[in-house]
């Protein structure tokens, strides 16, 4: 997955600069904190540069001037690179300050603090610092930061300029600096390197750097150079640093990873209004420092190209060429933890005669023998027009960081979302319509210019999407009842479909701007849900989109998409009475798909609701009370015999609407907020017990629900699936003959363990006695009347969850070879024994005689279950 | 909160002036903003100075971290002289002077906000040795003597036909004529140093032989001078300002 944003603030919508040379810093121990460096000034001209910060992994930005510079400096900083050492959190930053161009080594502990970075190193003569840092994790200097800046030293003797500055106690209050010279050989005409000296550093000690050593200039400035690659096998302490490579050619120190490479030292405008002089970028792979890949710059048959190559034993031998790009500069390498390698670069492209800077991330697994090749950013080349160079930057900054990878580049920042083919998120104004940036007024239109734009690549974060369903269920009666009603048979919400996995910008027409959209946007942005076949007077239609981060950030949400059905008539319950018919739902989006049933029933049809978080189903409610307390103007209970009573007294009152000031919404949907009891006692040393309700809804035109019965079962939450699965979990009673039908104990497909415990609004009986197929639960089933009118109509159902009395014994232990509904001999635990120690859900079920609940069906997908999950006071 | 408050100084140091009322302390409108007692969630009221695209704030609430000595209660109405710290989401800004809202002290800061962008012109012709006007007659190559940088200036020298001296004694080549050394670079660090070309006509504030900006004495013809700061150059008809300006310091 990639995002792209515009990391302009919102308030500095008028600007319009050429923010070019982007850098970026990513902090290894924690890569919410990231920071960014452009060419950019205090925008209001204060002594400080800023950096873009950011502390939450690059979703959001903010400009924060803690960089010395000078006042009114107008662009901020000359050169500047920024590392974070790690787990030390310092963040350091290597620049040519405005206006002495000195090099400063600077450092902060906080990149948020208003606190200017303190220097650590000042000195003149010297170009293009490029910084790296780490904190040592082990030995004798763990927690020590070594910072390695490559630079070019003009005051190096011999025209040997390509230098490290290093410390190797960075986080000391006063540290040192000492300059390593990598150059060994001479550097004839040109008396001095190139610009781009690159080190990198590995976990284990090894330091790499790689260098242009310039052999020549000519007078037309054309430079003949080597690429030179050295290497120090610990940290750069040793008596002679970066001497551990040594070239088999000339026996000289630095291995030539290519000779006689030429370009020319053009500072003017040469390609896409950029200058060009040398391109060089290196990368390790973290798990193993004898891996190496390198990029490098020269012209071949006239075009400026780059070249990747590759090491695979520390640097002595190197492959040719893996892959080059003509026309392109800025090459960035990064190796991420499973050795991915990717590689950005930036790129003039001619369609039609029209030149246009791309920009591309490619990462590759083989050496780039295959790679995934996405584009970033595809603009016009010769707008805006120059207003210094570098045009987009000598370099730009990629690393990565555990799997991910964090980069950044400048381009044109016109909002046209057709240049960023893997879309882009702005949070400067602007109008992908009219493709305008705008003022912060939001009207002022802003010329176009160069902005910096943040990526992250991310690792294997999947697209899906998935069905939550209200109403599996849809009775013929139902129907034609809802159709005498004004609003017809408009079922809202019918079911929902959650989107995983994506971003606000990855959905048509612009991406999701808005949590109320219109009809037409819903539509365009909703996932495709059709039902398997033609079914006769139903649509499907959208009405509601919501994500779990409100504000439509810029990152990885999730979508819940609502959707309503409706009947325009009841032609789709064409067949005969007592008879159903399945609809299957196919949901698509992008790459993700699923599918989800639902059943046309011509015969009554009671059900629940369960709503978008089918674990709190608002038709399924706890409650506790303590001794003597009275509720639903049933009295209070005494003892624990007294419970089913008064859940018995609960039901009546409720049904015959005369449960007083309680109502059944009343009780609390919140899972802590109807916390029960675990023991039989409250903090305050009452009895107390606790109780479940639950709501059964039926509406129908000319026929009764007869005989809805509810059970009410307690599964081990998380640990089991909550499935139907009649055959195990949702064991029942059922004698057609009489009548009977109660739930049973739950047990495991081996019958080995009970795992699921039926509660009753009715005296357990006592199952040393009778089997539990002979329990009896008569107020847990009723007749629903239905309404002449059509109107919905509820009954309510209850139980006495008897999870806190230890003294009620059930069941044994495990199921008994044989009789595992008893009549059971030995010795009995009771309920509490049994939960102990595993958080509960509780299930309650419709077991309707006239529809079957299809196996594998659960509160999330079927109409006929509920569930709540339980929370218990400590 | 300082007795007397240097309102020139302030005004010319401070990159945003206005005034405000405080809403809160110990709070911020931006959540990466670490929030100490001096932290002031401030309503702005009416802004002296601030870039045009940041006129918008009126009425919006920004944050202000006052510094040591500052002092600012909630309910009251200041002056704020502030220097850029985030912008994000929200505004922060570090005060760098706070005075009452009395009239007295907006007129003060009024005026002086107003007078802050000649004062840098002011300050180059203080340090100039002469002031002339006049066109270029002729731009020459100058052999580069440093190492090979991006950030090389690419000297070029502009010979300078003077036709008005604002200030200073006559140039004595001996035609009327002053060479202006100047960074023909475009690189970044060039980026504000003014350019010429033949024909070009303007004002000149130019300093002493020796070249600012620490860069190494250049050898080249005696009265040659460098311009590199963008505030040493101003278009031909800018002269009529720029000789007021010279007025304002007695002609000095």
């Amino acid at each position: 997955m990639i995002t792209v944003i515009n990391i302009m603030p919102n308030w500095l919508s008028y600007i319009s600069a050429q923010h070019s040379e982007p850098n970026i810093a990513v902090n290894p121990a924690d890569t919410n904190n990231i920071a960014i460096s452009v060419f950019i000034g205090d925008p209001l001209g204060g002594a400080n540069a800023p950096v873009f910060i950011s502390k939450d992994g690059g979703v959001t930005w903010t400009l924060n001037s803690i960089v010395p510079s000078r006042v009114g400096s107008p662009l901020g900083t000359y050169d500047i690179t920024l590392r974070f050492a790690g787990k030390s959190g310092n963040f350091y930053a290597g620049i040519l300050r405005d206006s002495s161009i000195d090099l400063n080594v600077l450092r902060t502990s906080s990149f948020t603090s208003s606190a200017t970075m303190a220097i650590l190193e000042d000195r003149g003569n010297v170009d293009q610092p490029y910084i790296q840092a780490s904190t040592m994790m082990a030995g004798p200097d763990a927690g020590k930061d070594r910072v390695y800046i490559g630079l070019n030293d003009f005051a190096a003797a011999n025209g040997q300029t390509a230098t490290i500055d290093q410390s190797l106690d960075a986080g000391d209050p006063a540290p040192t600096f000492t300059s390593v010279r990598l150059e060994h050989r001479s550097t004839g005409t040109a008396g001095q390197n190139g610009p781009q000296i690159r080190p990198i550093t590995h976990p284990d000690g090894t330091v790499y750097a790689i260098f242009y050593g310039w052999r020549a200039f000519s007078a037309a400035g054309v430079v003949t150079a080597d690429v030179i690659v050295v290497r120090d096998d610990n940290w750069g302490t040793g008596a002679a640093p970066f001497t551990a490579l040594i070239d088999p050619g000339d026996g000289v120190v630095g291995r030539r990873a290519a000779n006689n490479v030429s370009f020319t030292w053009a500072n003017a405008p040469t390609l896409g209004q950029e200058r060009l002089g040398g391109d060089l970028a290196i990368a390790v792979d973290p798990n193993n420092s004898s891996i190496v890949y390198i990029a490098f710059c020269d012209v071949q048959s006239g075009s400026y190209t780059i070249h990747i190559r590759r090491s695979q034993d520390r640097g002595v031998n190197w492959s040719p060429d893996l892959k080059t790009v003509t026309n392109g500069k800025n090459p960035v390498l990064a190796i991420n933890s499973r050795g991915a390698v990717g590689l950005a670069y930036q790129q003039v492209v001619t369609t039609g005669g029209i030149q246009r800077w791309e920009t591309h991330f490619e990462l590759t697994v083989d050496a780039f023998a295959s790679s995934t090749d996405s584009l970033l950013a595809s603009v016009p080349a010769n707008a805006p027009t120059s207003q210094y160079l570098p045009y987009i930057g000598d370099y730009m900054g990629l690393m990565a960081v555990g799997k991910d990878f964090f980069g950044v580049f400048s381009a044109n920042n016109t909002p046209d979302q057709a240049n960023f083919p893997n879309g882009v998120y702005y949070y400067r104004n602007h109008n992908f319509a009219t493709k305008k940036l705008l003022a912060v007024d939001g009207v002022t239109v802003v010329a176009p210019s160069i902005d910096p734009f943040f990526y992250k690549v991310e690792d294997d974060v999947p697209k899906a999407c998935s069905f939550i369903v209200e109403r599996s269920t849809y009775g013929k009666d139902e129907i034609d009842a809802m159709l005498q009603q004004p609003s017809g048979a408009a079922i809202d919400p019918a079911f929902w479909v959650v989107a995983d996995g994506f971003r606000p910008f990855d959905f048509p027409n612009g991406g999701i701007t808005t949590l109320n959209p219109t009809q037409n946007q819903l539509d365009a942005w909703a996932p495709t849900v059709t039902p398997s076949g033609t079914v006769s007077g139903m649509t499907i239609k959208p009405v509601a989109v919501s994500s779990d981060d409100p504000s439509l950030s810029p990152k990885v949400q999730r979508f819940t998409f609502t959707y309503e059905i409706v009947f325009s008539d009841d032609s789709a319950f064409n067949f005969p009475s007592g008879s159903s018919k399945v609809v299957q739902l196919n949901a698509s989006i992008q790459s993700a798909s699923a599918t989800a049933s639902i059943e046309l029933i011509n015969d009554p049809n009671p059900f629940l609701t369960n709503g978008q978080m089918s674990s709190l189903s608002p038709d399924l409610r706890v409650f506790k009370v303590v001794k003597g307390e009275s509720r639903f103007n049933a009295p209070g209970i005494s003892t624990a015999g007294d419970a089913p009573g008064f859940i018995k007294k609960v039901l009546e009152n409720l049904r015959t609407g005369n449960a007083g000031s309680d109502t059944f919404d009343a009780l609390p949907t919140d899972e802590n907020a109807s916390a029960l009891y675990f023991m039989p006692k409250d903090e305050n040393g009452k009895d107390v017990y606790n109780f479940a309700l639950a709501r059964v809804r039926y509406r129908g035109l000319t026929k009764d629900a007869k005989d809805v019965r509810v059970f009410f079962r307690l599964f081990p939450e998380q640990s089991i699936s909550t499935d139907y699965e009649p055959d195990t979990t949702y064991r029942e009673y059922w004698d057609k003959n009489i009548g009977q039908r109660v739930p049973l104990l739950g047990v495991s497909k081996q019958k080995d363990e009970y795992m699921t415990f039926p509660c009753f609004a009715f005296k357990r009986l006592d199952a040393t006695i009778s089997s539990m197929n002979s329990q009896i639960d008569f107020m847990n089933v009723a007749t629903m009347t239905h309404d002449p009118q059509g109107a919905e109509v509820v009954m309510y159902y209850g139980c006495w969850l008897d999870l806190n009395q230890p003294s009620q014994l059930i069941c044994p232990r495990v199921p008994p070879a044989s009789n595992i509904d008893g009549i059971f001999t030995g010795t009995l635990v009771s309920l509490q024994d049994q939960i102990r120690g595993k958080p509960q859900c509780l299930i309650a079920e419709i077991a309707y005689d006239r529809f079957e609940i299809p196996k594998g069906a659960t509160p999330s997908t079927s109409d006929k279950l509920a569930q709540r999950n339980l929370a218990f006071h400590a | 909160m300082p007795k007397q408050i240097d309102y020139q100084a302030l005004s010319q140091e401070a990159g945003m002036v206005f005034k405000g009322t405080v809403k809160q302390q110990g709070a911020a409108t931006m959540p990466q903003v670490p929030v100490n007692d001096k932290t002031l969630v401030v309503t702005v009221d009416e802004i002296l100075k601030a870039p045009d695209g940041l006129k918008p704030l009126v009425s919006k609430d920004i944050t202000v971290q006052l510094g040591e000595g500052q002092q600012a209660a909630a309910g009251q109405q200041y002056i704020f002289f502030c220097k850029g710290w985030m912008f994000g989401a929200s505004i922060a800004l570090i005060a760098i002077g706070v005075a009452q809202a009395t009239d007295l002290a907006t007129k003060h800061a009024t005026a002086s906000v107003a007078s802050a962008p000649d004062r840098a012109i002011i300050e180059r012709i203080a340090k100039a040795e002469t002031v002339i006007s006049g066109r270029v007659v002729d731009v020459r190559e100058v052999p580069r003597t440093g190492p090979i940088s991006e950030h090389d200036p690419m000297w070029r020298e502009a010979v300078v036909q003077a036709d008005t001296v604002a200030k200073g004694p006559q140039p004595d080549i001996g035609q009327d004529k002053v060479v202006v050394r100047f960074a023909s670079s475009r690189d970044i660090r060039w980026k504000n140093a003014p350019k010429f070309h033949v024909d070009q006509q303007g004002v000149w504030i130019l300093g002493d032989a020796r070249a600012p900006l620490g860069l190494a004495a250049i050898g080249g013809e005696p009265k040659t001078y460098t311009v590199v700061d963008p505030h040493d150059f101003h278009p031909a008809e800018e002269l009529p300002r720029v000789q007021s300006l010279i007025a304002k310091r007695g002609g000095r």
